[in-house]
């Protein structure tokens, strides 16, 4: 009957699989075993495993100097191997013995969409991105530098890896997730996708800017400033998730929802009492960007009226 | 050198004698009144401590003035303040509110009944330039009498106050300045720092005496009295603002006023260039700066207007607009208030104006919650820039009624332009 006997390594993860059909095995660091140990901590000649007339296979040691140790710690001279999966270790090295006949786990299925996710492997859409988002970081800063710092402001763009750095934190996190549970770490599927979200944030940004100056009063476009950033939050984890193999749909669309409902919660939070300073919408952009008719002046204070009742009615909540 | 020295001592000479003079009129008035001074106290009633302490005079056996201030804690929270009155080394007696002046900060008190002199009320103002005295006790270190010089009526001050040159100090609020013959001229009420002393003037504390009701009044009755007072105010002082025709004047290619009333005073600032990447800005403002007390936390009656023109040349269009544009991200109220006192703002926002000239316009409304009918405005307006230029036009008023808020916004989105 063969035998097979798996290495692991400390966190019980498996390292080598050897299947032998003999019926004696020998184990330890020197070259002529069977299954050759690296680790120091084993003898040249450290066990042998035997199968005896009946079929029922045996562990012994060879006298060797840190010994042979069963899954519980107990030192062994021989012992019998009744089941299979029966873990050992052997100076430092664990290593755990089948049968042939043993069962395997199930296939996992490859998750729905996983296909579609393999364009975020592409390298060029990465560098696309990268330079995407240095860019718009370049200008927002030489947006910002005005005066003194006018002179000087390329300096600041030293600062731009760091923040791209900072942005790889999450797939770094998710990859390393993913690579403990023996998954694929997929990282520059997960770059390319926080990228590919931070780009989209960015480029919402100016639009909702834009949007806002000409729109001051309509509905649709409070709403797609409370809801579009949302919903790229909910992409972003959602697929980050998956390729980071989560299974469990459940759990999921719980961590998905809970992460991206920040987007609400954060300003829920800070608006905790009655706010003293007055919110209001302050957009301005230069002229040729107003395609919408200015208000006039008359309309504009009809439609004040209302803000005394709403005024009053604040001030009556206690 | 030797005739400045001789005339100094002289002049010394005839100091020493004026101040012997002076010395002996405080002796007198001290003396002969320091029976009708007390000390007001805010007590807490928990801990029985005082919070607050000003002073206060009778002006018939059981009536006594002082300032609002003094006593406004009792107002704003009648449960946790009551109000007592201090005489010398005597123990504390409890004092009632009968009477409040919320714009000319005074009060009139019921007082423990009272023998012996009064302070009787001046008829008439002094003359420029005559000694006047101001009792009181100041930081709580026992009363005193204070000579100083009476220098007519304050200038430029919608409330009539005179202008006493004196050490007035905390404490001394609600405390009389008396004339030689030690009748009452007015009430002390405030400072100015170094020696400058602003006064009540008598007609003020006459019209709250005369509106002296038969019995105390529950402090309910007092705040509606308080709201009545300040939306009487706040009409006078709107009223003819509104009816003015506005000078104005030009600040950059906005037209900005100059002149309004006389109570209404401008001043203007610009920053000198130092670099060329930067935007050049120039600031005038317009405003009442007096205002008025209504508790620790609230104050009302300011009018504050504001403009400032952009001109960032040497800049790019699009890193111009966006500093342009964070100027009009921060606005604050003028006035202090706490949200005890006040709802939240409720603001408007939209573009303004026609092709050629529009504006980021913004309107914020916020409502007093004891005193209905007044209101808290600000208004903000940024010209859409076409060039490197921008004008930006800002007033803010604290307690208006609603009518006149419209007025006035309507009054200076009329005045206030781009030309």
């Amino acid at each position: 009957m063969a035998v097979i006997i798996e290495l692991l390594n400390n966190q019980g993860k498996s390292i080598g699989i050897h299947k032998f059909t003999q019926n004696a095995i020998r184990i330890g660091r020197s070259y002529d075993n069977d299954v050759i140990l690296l680790d120091p901590h084993s003898c040249a000649e450290h066990a042998m495993l035997s199968c005896d007339e009946q079929g029922q296979w045996q562990l012994r040691d060879l006298d060797s100097a840190n010994g042979t140790l069963s899954s519980s710690g107990q030192r062994i001279q021989q012992t019998a191997i009744p089941h299979s999966g029966q873990e050992f270790i052997l100076g430092k090295q664990r290593l755990r013995v089948f049968f042939a006949a043993a069962s395997v786990a199930p296939t996992r299925i490859l998750a729905k969409g996983w296909h579609s996710l393999q364009l975020l492997s592409s390298v060029p859409l990465l560098i696309l991105l990268l330079l995407l988002v240095s860019a718009y970081f370049s200008y927002e800063m030489w947006l910002g530098a005005i005066g003194e710092a006018a002179e000087n402001w390329h300096r600041q763009l030293l600062s731009i890896p760091f923040i791209l750095l900072a942005l790889l934190l999450w797939p770094a996190l998710l990859a390393l997730w993913a690579r403990l549970r023996s998954q694929e770490s997929n990282f520059r599927p997960q770059v390319t996708l926080i990228l590919l979200i931070t780009a989209s944030w960015l480029l919402w940004s100016e639009l909702s800017r834009w949007l806002s100056f000409n729109f001051s009063q309509a509905v649709l476009v409070e709403v797609l400033q409370l809801t579009l950033p949302a919903v790229l939050l909910v992409v972003l984890f959602w697929n980050g998730f998956k390729l980071a193999g989560m299974q469990r749909k459940s759990l999921q669309l719980v961590l998905t929802t809970a992460l991206a409902s920040t987007y609400w919660l954060v300003p829920y939070m800070q608006a905790a009492g009655p706010q003293l300073m007055p919110q209001y919408q302050a957009e301005l952009l230069s002229q040729p960007m107003l395609i919408s008719t200015p208000k006039n002046p008359e309309m504009f204070l009809t439609d004040s009226a209302s803000l005394f009742d709403k005024a009053t009615q604040s001030a009556k909540q206690p | 050198m030797f005739y400045r020295r001789f005339f100094i001592s002289m002049a010394c000479c005839f100091g020493l004698a004026a101040f012997q003079v002076q010395a002996d009129n405080a002796q007198q008035v001290f003396s002969q009144y320091q029976d009708a001074l007390l000390q007001v106290q805010v007590v807490e009633k928990q801990t029985q401590h005082k919070t607050s302490i000003g002073s206060g005079f009778y002006i018939a056996p059981e009536l006594v003035i002082t300032n609002y201030h003094v006593v406004a804690s009792r107002v704003a929270t009648p449960d946790s303040y009551q109000l007592m009155a201090k005489f010398g080394d005597d123990g504390l007696q409890p004092l009632e509110i009968l009477a409040l002046d919320v714009v000319n900060d005074l009060a009139l008190l019921k007082a423990p009944a009272r023998v012996g002199h009064f302070f009787a009320l001046a008829d008439a103002l002094p003359e420029q330039g005559a000694e006047v005295f101001s009792l009181g006790n100041p930081h709580d270190l026992g009363m005193v009498v204070v000579p100083g010089t009476y220098n007519g009526m304050k200038q430029q001050s919608f409330y009539p106050r005179l202008h006493v040159t004196g050490s007035i100090n905390p404490g001394m609020s609600g405390g009389p300045s008396v004339n030689e013959l030690g009748q009452v001229v007015g009430v002390n009420v405030s400072t100015g720092g170094n020696q400058l002393g602003f006064v009540v003037p008598m007609a003020q504390v006459k019209a709250l005496v005369n509106t002296q009701p038969a019995e105390v009044p529950a402090v309910e009755l007092l705040k509606t009295q308080i709201g009545q007072q300040l939306l009487a105010n706040q009409q006078q002082m709107l009223e003819p603002l509104l009816n003015a025709n506005w000078q104005m004047k030009a600040l950059g290619r906005g037209l900005v006023p100059e002149s309004i009333a006389p109570y209404i005073t401008c001043w203007a600032r610009t920053n000198p260039p130092r670099v060329e990447q930067e935007i050049r800005a120039s600031a005038a403002f317009c405003g009442l700066s007096e205002d008025v007390f209504i508790s620790h936390q609230f104050t009302t009656g300011k009018i504050q207007m504001q403009f400032e023109w952009f001109d960032g040349s040497a800049l790019a269009m699009t890193k111009f607009v966006h500093h342009y544009a964070n100027k009009l991200k921060q606005m604050r109220p003028d006035n202090r208030a706490s949200v005890r006192d006040v709802g939240e703002y409720s603001c408007l926002s939209d573009i303004v104006g026609d092709k050629q000239v529009a504006a980021r316009t913004i309107y914020c409304v916020r409502a007093y919650k004891d005193y209905p009918e007044l209101f808290d405005v600000l208004f903000l307006a940024g010209t859409v820039p076409a060039e490197q230029q921008g004008f930006v036009s800002h007033f803010s008023l604290a307690g208006v009624s609603q009518q006149n808020a419209d007025a006035f916004t309507r009054k200076f989105m009329e005045t206030v332009k781009w030309q």
